[in-house]
This record gives C-alpha cells, structure tokens and sequence, in this order.
C-alpha cells in the first residue's frame, strides 16, 4: 500500500448552534483552516471526500452536494461517506484508500455536522433503531450508552466513581483546546450529583450536540515531503462492523456488549500495519471517541492499553491523565464536543496535531505514535488508525 | 502500483413488480447471497464490503446499521456511501487498487416503492433560496431539459424518440419495471410533470438491489468467473447552483467520462466503446450524454438517435438494459448500470446482450439534475 501522510488539518469551534453561518459556510471555514495549515490553495486538492452522518439534522439530503463549493469540489472527483458516528473516521479511511490507490497525490476529506439545526437530536436518533422491534421502545443512544455501561459496571465491577473521573479528565482538557464546545472545569461531586439520563449515566457523563466542521488534508509519500516539515503518517488503518442486535454482541472468547469488540478487531488491524505489539508502550496518546463516561473506560480495555476488565482502574489511577502514561483525549473528547458526522475526524486531526507537534496548550510532550478511534452506530461500527511520525 | 482490478458476478433483484413479499433486509440479502453463489466465493473470504445507499428512501436513519450484515458485513470492514451506487463501485475500486483489500463486494439498493420519492427529491434542495421557487430534483431537471431544447431549436419529441428506444430495449431485460414498448406518441400523452418532462421521460422508480464482487485480478483468476477488468475509472461533481452550470450539456458527465478515458488510455470513445449503460435521469438528459461521451457534436445528438447510433444495431448502443427510464432503484441505478457493463462484456447479458461487446462504460449520477457524475470503463478478459 502506498504511503500516506496528513499535511494539514483544520477546525471550526465547536457549540450549540452556529446561527452566524449557513452549513456551506461551516464547511469553508474548515477547508479554509486546513489549507492554510498546510500552505497550500484550493487548486492543489485533486479529490475530495465529504463526510456527514444523519442528513435529517440539517434538513437538507445530500449536504456534500449542497456545500460543494465551499468544500472546493467543483469539477473534481467527491462522494460522501455516511457510516453515523464513524462517518469522519469512515471519510479519512476512504481518503487514505484515495491517495494509496495512487490515482490522487492530494485528497481534502471534510466533515461536517449540523446538529443544531434539529429541535432536539435524540428524536432524530430515535429513528436509527430496527423500525419493526426496536423502534417503539423509545432506544436512543442514551438508553443504549447505559445499557452498555451497566453491563459493563456488572461485569467487572466499574463503579460510577471510576465513569465520573473520565468525565472530570475530559472536561479539564478541553479548558485547553479553543474548538472545544464544553470548556467548563467539572468536579467528580459535581458529575455523580449532576441528573441521572438513563442510569449509570448521568447528564455531565454525555456528550453534548455540536455544529461544526473538521477538514484534514492527505499526500502522497513524494507530495507529503515536499510540502510538509511534520507530516503525521498514516501508519495503521482498520475499521470493523458488528451485528446491529445488542443482545447478540456476544462470542465465545466472552466478549459481550461490555467489552465493544469491533473497535478491538479494528485495532488490531490498525497496530497489525502500523508494528504495535505493546500498545501502553508504543502509544504516546490517544484520541478515543467516547460519547459517554462508561465507553471511554471499555475502550482502555479494547485498545489493549489494560487488561480486560481494568479500565475502571486505568482511569482511578490517573493513567489516562495528561500527566499519566497513556494521555486519552487531552482535546477533551467527545464528551467535550459531538459535532457528530465531524466527531471522528476531529478524533483524527487531533491525533494529528500531536504527532505534528501543532497541539498547542493541549500538546502531549514527545509525540511519536497517536491512535484515534471511532464508533458508528450504537458501537457497531468502529474504527482505529494509528499516526505516527515515521511512516510504517 | 495500482492493483489490475477485476469485477465479478454482479448480480441484480428486481423487476416490474413492487417486492413487497421481502423486508429491505432480505432484498439485500438476496443479491449479496446471489452474487457470491454465482460467483462461488465464499463470504469467509470478502474482506470488505462497500454500501451505497439513501437513509431517506430507507425510511431509516444511519440505515447502514440495521442492513449491513444483510449485506455480508458482519465483522467485516465496512464503510458506506451515501450516493448514487456507482460511487459505491468506485470506492470498491479505490480499495482493491490500494491493495488494501483482495476482495471487496459493493452492494446497492433502494426500495422506492417504499419511499415518499417526491419528497426525497424535495430535500435535496436548500430551503433559504431553492425549495421556496419550487426547486427540486424533477424542475433541476427540467430547467436543464429545456435550456438544451431551447439552445438547438429542438422540441419534446426528441426526449420522445430516446424513451421510445429505451422501453423497446427494456421488453428483453428481466429486471426492467416498465415493460411496455411505446410509441413517441403515447410518450408525448404521458401525464406532464415539469416542462419538458413527461412521466415517460423520467426515471421509473422501483424497488431493487444489485451486488457485485470486485478483486484483484490475481484473485480473479483464481475464482475462475468470467469477469472484467477495470480500465478506468473517473468521476466529477459540477456546481449546486444550476444556474452555474454549463448550460445545455452535461458537464460532470463529460469530465468523469474524459478522466475515465484517459486512465484506460482510449482516445475516444466511439468506435473503442462497444456499449454504454448510462444514467439518463431524463429522456433530454441521455441527448446531452451522446455529447458529453463524444458520440457526436454538441447539438448533433437528436440526429445521430434518429440515424441509430446509440441504437440496439448500431454502432454505440446507449442503454441496451433499457436505462433509468426501464427502472430506476434509486440509489442504486448507478451500480445497477455497472452490473450490466460487466455483463455485456462477459457476455452473459442474456437477451440483451450487445454482440462483439469487448469494452463497456457504465456511469452514475447523484444530486439534481445530475450534478455529479461517476463513470467507470471495464474490458472482458
């Protein structure tokens, strides 16, 4: 497979409801910040990939269409990825896939999310659900979130304490990071007095929803060298779908809906091509896509950084801490900012700015090896890449 | 290097009925399980698995979730498009090329009889300046339609001979919807819907679903299928703004075909095309590929249908499948054009099968009026 490097990333801030600019506008000002990042102009992309989940947020179909020009992709080769959660990390994988083919030296992925344009998100997620036996019950990936996190507090003895300190990390790191949407320090009193959704989780364990819009810009090998000093490389890649049925979320290695074992399979792949053999050893941070408290603590676990089981204790022991072994979102996640069919690829630019060195305030020293994950779906599809700054 | 990419086994569910005996999970599971039982490729050993399809004409958000396993992506890696299903065969492509992946299946559907389909193609429009003038896929459409009429001084009925010959085509092809052979008059009596369209010459949305394999050649030869391989592949998007367009042609048809052509390093596409299954989301719209692929001058495609050019006998046959005006499983009318290139190369296009056909190009479109184009060149071995 042909190498290729990330060169340039771009972000808007991440809130509520962006009521100064329409989803065009939201898109340029991400290709804007990416090609600036990148020193290049937008005659230099020779492709592009759009990347938005749910189209019912913002009311309008095929948003890519809609906002073509302003992701520069008038005349060029562009399609549009739609994998729910996964969608940003589903777009950079598909524009790795268009620079490894080696028909393209220069490929703009650009994700995108209103969810601010919708009265109210979990009625839009409502309708994700098997509309001939699940629908009714009123799922929504709240109920599901806590599904799993009880499941997961049965299994192996994860308390809300642990889930708590996951949230009160997060939302420290993102007093660090200017995109962030929640940029508010939040106690561990503070989360477990805070209203229950959906128990185990409560309102400060939840992402919020976010509009906005994350662009990263991909080269080849030859065009990486040439015009970036830092490239972050593309060393690993896998993306993994499970069953839709909860219930069937179970093997016979007693994997079970606790442990999300498409993100484990997906990084398999992922540090299969990138060499990880020691993922606490090899990996300097993290950026993992963790909607809720309980799903981050799984992940540790998934991504093989402790022990199945032992993430309650990763988080209790300030592993996972800017300060600790393993960094896990020091953007502040996306408990900090869910500007959904975008999230994912934040998720990859933030991994991104590490190994460039280009994370300002939220810079984890030394940086050699990033991974960013992504989830689709209630956990059904998931992602790994693994960037670093040597290529594999 | 790029890996030689081959293509097998499409295979399509659909036909002139409404599938109302199977859920959209088994009509999917229908042509995956078809696909790879002509084929005799078992699921254990696809590596990937590329979706296209529309949450809105699913009925269901983030559909992906509730039908990928129907299409054999159970602990697979995943990834869907939300387009036009020639976009899906493109990313399958890019996949296998990259050598990412020895095999990759590309399953599209759409189960429009299901589906508010007016209502899709109102979404499509932005609501602060397009949908309050009466906007959408079908008045796009016609705009362009008329802007080509009005440039060459032609009249509906040249719309009429091309829905003429494509339902003719479509009595032979066992998936067509419409399944009756008209005359230009009784196209021209069809019910208006925007001028100059007539019902008769725009798509017929059905229900249908279309999986095919593609793989590394290496791989090809050892499944022992015949098959094709793809020569080249290239695809564009024009401007959202139809007033911005090119008008009175098809402009990201041509750049998607030019770019297709010149990656199979053919200097043009009559007489090294042997048949071309195109999108044509109008009868005005197929007038305007004839141009956009070279068969002739800008202008000059009213004559060269009425010369027989894109005929079933001629030198070019354009839509022998019957096109989107025979059935339209949007969104997957797009791989459902690949699925019969493939087949009238491999000469299992059965009693449409253009004879001698060698080399085949088929083409998707997505967005109003057809904005953005994905074409795809392949060659039988």
């Amino acid at each position: 497979m042909r190498r290729v490097a990330v060169i340039g990333v771009g972000q808007t801030r991440y809130v509520t409801k962006r009521k100064d600019a329409s989803g065009p506008e939201l898109v340029y000002e991400a290709v804007a910040s990416a090609l600036r990042h990148a020193g290049l102009t937008r005659d230099d992309i020779q492709s592009v990939v759009f990347a938005s989940a749910p189209e019912s947020f913002e009311g309008v179909a095929a948003p890519d269409l809609w906002c073509a020009d302003a992701a520069a992709a008038r005349t060029k080769p562009y399609l549009r990825i739609h994998t729910g959660g996964a969608t940003g990390a589903s777009g950079f994988l598909a524009g790795v896939s268009h620079v490894a083919s080696g028909m393209f030296d220069v490929v703009l992925v650009i994700a995108f999310q209103r969810v601010g344009e919708s009265p109210e998100a979990q009625a839009i997620l409502n309708t994700i659900w098997d509309p001939f036996y699940e629908k009714d019950l009123a799922l929504n990936i709240i109920a599901t979130a806590a599904l799993h996190g009880s499941r997961h507090m049965q299994k192996y003895g994860t308390t809300e304490h642990q889930a708590a300190k996951v949230a009160v990390k997060n939302h420290r790191n993102a007093l660090a990071n200017p995109h962030a949407h929640l940029r508010k320090a939040v106690s561990i009193d503070d989360v477990l007095a805070s209203r229950v959704l959906c128990w185990p989780v409560k309102l400060l364990d939840c992402c919020p929803r976010s509009d906005g819009a994350c662009a990263v810009i991909l080269a080849s090998e030859e065009q990486a060298r040439r015009l970036s000093p830092r490239p972050a490389w593309v060393r690993g890649v896998g993306s993994m779908t499970d069953t839709y049925w909860l219930g069937e979320r179970v093997d016979d290695d007693g994997f079970d809906l606790a442990d999300v074992r498409p993100v484990a399979l997906a990084a398999q792949r992922a540090y299969r091509m990138a060499g990880i053999t020691k993922p606490l050893a090899q990996i300097d941070v993290a950026e993992i896509y963790a909607p809720f408290s309980t799903m981050e603590i799984a992940c540790y676990e998934a991504l093989g950084f402790c022990a199945r089981g032992e993430g309650g204790r990763f988080i209790e022991d300030g592993r996972s801490e800017m300060t600790g072994d393993l960094p896990v979102n020091p953007s502040g996640g996306v408990q900090c900012a869910n500007p959904i069919g975008a999230t994912a690829l934040v998720r990859v630019a933030e991994a991104a700015l590490q190994v460039m060195g280009d994370a300002g305030e939220r810079q984890v020293p030394d940086v050699s090896t990033a991974v960013a994950t992504g989830a689709g779906g209630m956990m059904q599809m998931m992602t790994c890449a693994v960037l670093g700054k040597e290529p594999a | 290097m790029s890996e030689q990419v081959a293509v097998i086994a499409p295979a399509m569910v659909a036909g002139a009925e409404p599938l109302t005996h199977l859920a959209l999970q088994e009509l999917i599971f229908e042509a995956t399980h078809a696909c790879l039982g002509r084929a005799k490729f078992p699921l254990a050993r696809v590596e990937s698995v590329v979706l296209a399809a529309s949450d809105l004409v699913d009925g269901v958000g983030i559909s992906s979730m509730v039908t990928a396993t129907a299409a054999g992506a159970y602990l697979k890696d995943e990834i869907k498009v939300a387009g036009d299903g020639i976009f899906g065969a493109i990313l399958g492509y890019l996949r296998v090329a990259s050598g990412e992946f020895a095999s990759t299946l590309v399953v599209s559907w759409g189960k429009c009889t299901q589906a508010p389909m007016p209502l899709v193609g109102t979404l499509g429009a932005d609501p602060f300046f397009q949908r309050p003038v009466g906007l959408n896929d079908v008045t796009t459409a016609a705009l362009e339609a008329g802007q080509y009429l009005r440039a060459f001084g032609f009249d509906e009925s040249s719309g009429a001979a091309v829905a003429v010959k494509n339902l003719a085509a479509a009595m032979a092809n066992p998936h067509a919807k419409r399944k009756c052979a008209v005359s230009a008059a009784e196209v021209m009596a069809s019910r208006q819907l925007a001028w100059p369209l007539r019902e008769l010459t725009t798509p017929a949305y059905a229900d249908g679903a279309c999986a095919v394999l593609m793989v590394s050649e290496a791989l090809a030869r050892e499944i022992r299928h015949p098959y094709a391989r793809v020569r080249g592949v290239g695809w564009a998007t024009d401007a959202y703004d139809v007033s911005e367009r090119e008008p009175a042609a098809w402009r990201s048809l041509r750049i998607a075909a030019d770019q297709a052509r010149d990656m199979a390093r053919i200097d043009r596409i009559p007489g090294r095309v042997h048949v071309a299954e195109i999108s044509e989301i109008t009868a005005f719209h197929e007038l305007m590929a004839y141009e956009a692929l070279g068969l002739c001058k800008q202008g000059d495609a009213p004559r060269v249908l009425a010369d027989g050019m894109p005929g079933p006998a001629g030198r070019l046959p354009v839509n022998p499948s019957g096109g989107l005006i025979a059935t339209s499983p949007h969104p997957a009318s797009g791989l459902f054009r690949f699925a019969e290139a493939v087949l009238q190369v491999t000469g299992e296009a059965g009693g449409h099968q253009v004879r001698d056909a060698r080399t085949a190009l088929a083409h998707g479109a997505s967005g109003m009026g057809g904005q953005s184009s994905g074409v795809v060149i392949v060659e039988g071995v």
